[in-house]
């Protein structure tokens, strides 16, 4: 789960997994987008914990059918 | 079984030393905090760690290391806030969440591409973009997720 300067920069990255050279892929705007959604909003909350964390596995799925990787690699399973 | 509002508690006393200085607690403070006695804390703070993924402590030790979107070692995504670099984020992925744990602050990440070590950098303010450097910047999932098993997307 890291950042790169570029897509090429991933192709030659000494460490990846040929597999995910093109899913693994994600825009920055996407990500931010996606640990923009409500259980990151609310993680000073008095109630977080129970009331926000539960959400992550919803949203994740929602952000990922959004996105267009709603793919096991993205999801698992 | 610990009631999740004390969970709760307990959380927010981990998250917020996170985001006041940089660094997570021990379980020593934990204890003090909520009057509970030493192994009570560190008890509560394995609770905690387990109730939130991904989450970690150092194998075989009750040192905390990673309480997302923070990281108590050093990572290559350093977070500087109001001129000061006190954080790491646990992953790049985690690093846009960031902005969410300083409201009205601009939140700026700074790290080596792990292909070629030259800069890249963003600036964040409550979830916005203000400065993205390459305007190439990505990122990347290395491994297929595993349910359950995030912790292995950052090994």
């Amino acid at each position: 789960m890291n950042l790169f300067r570029g897509e090429e920069h991933v192709r030659r990255w000494a460490l990846l997994n040929p597999a995910a050279a093109k899913e693994g892929l994600i825009p920055l705007a996407d990500l931010a987008a996606w640990f923009g959604m409500p259980s990151r909003r609310h993680l000073l909350d008095d109630d977080y914990l129970s009331r926000w964390y539960p959400e992550r596995d919803r949203e994740r799925r929602a952000a990922m059918e959004r996105l267009g990787k709603a793919t096991p690699f993205w999801l698992g399973s | 079984m610990t009631d999740p509002r004390t969970l709760d508690r307990a959380f927010q006393f981990i998250m917020r030393r996170f985001a006041d200085t940089g660094r997570g607690p021990h379980y020593t403070e934990l204890a003090k905090a909520f009057g509970l006695s030493v192994e009570e804390g560190r008890q509560r703070l394995h609770e905690v760690v387990k109730a939130f993924s991904p989450s970690w402590l150092h194998p075989e030790t009750d040192y905390l290391v990673s309480f997302p979107p923070f990281h108590n070692l050093p990572t290559q995504y350093r977070v500087t806030v109001d001129g000061a670099q006190k954080w790491f984020a646990q992953c790049g992925f985690e690093a846009t969440a960031m902005t969410w744990l300083f409201p009205g602050k601009t939140v700026r990440v700074d790290a080596p591409c792990l292909d070629c070590a030259e800069p890249m950098a963003f600036e964040m303010r409550d979830g916005q973009f203000l400065r993205v450097e390459p305007g190439t910047m990505v990122g990347h999932l290395n491994q297929p997720r595993i349910p359950g098993k995030d912790r292995l997307a950052f090994l």
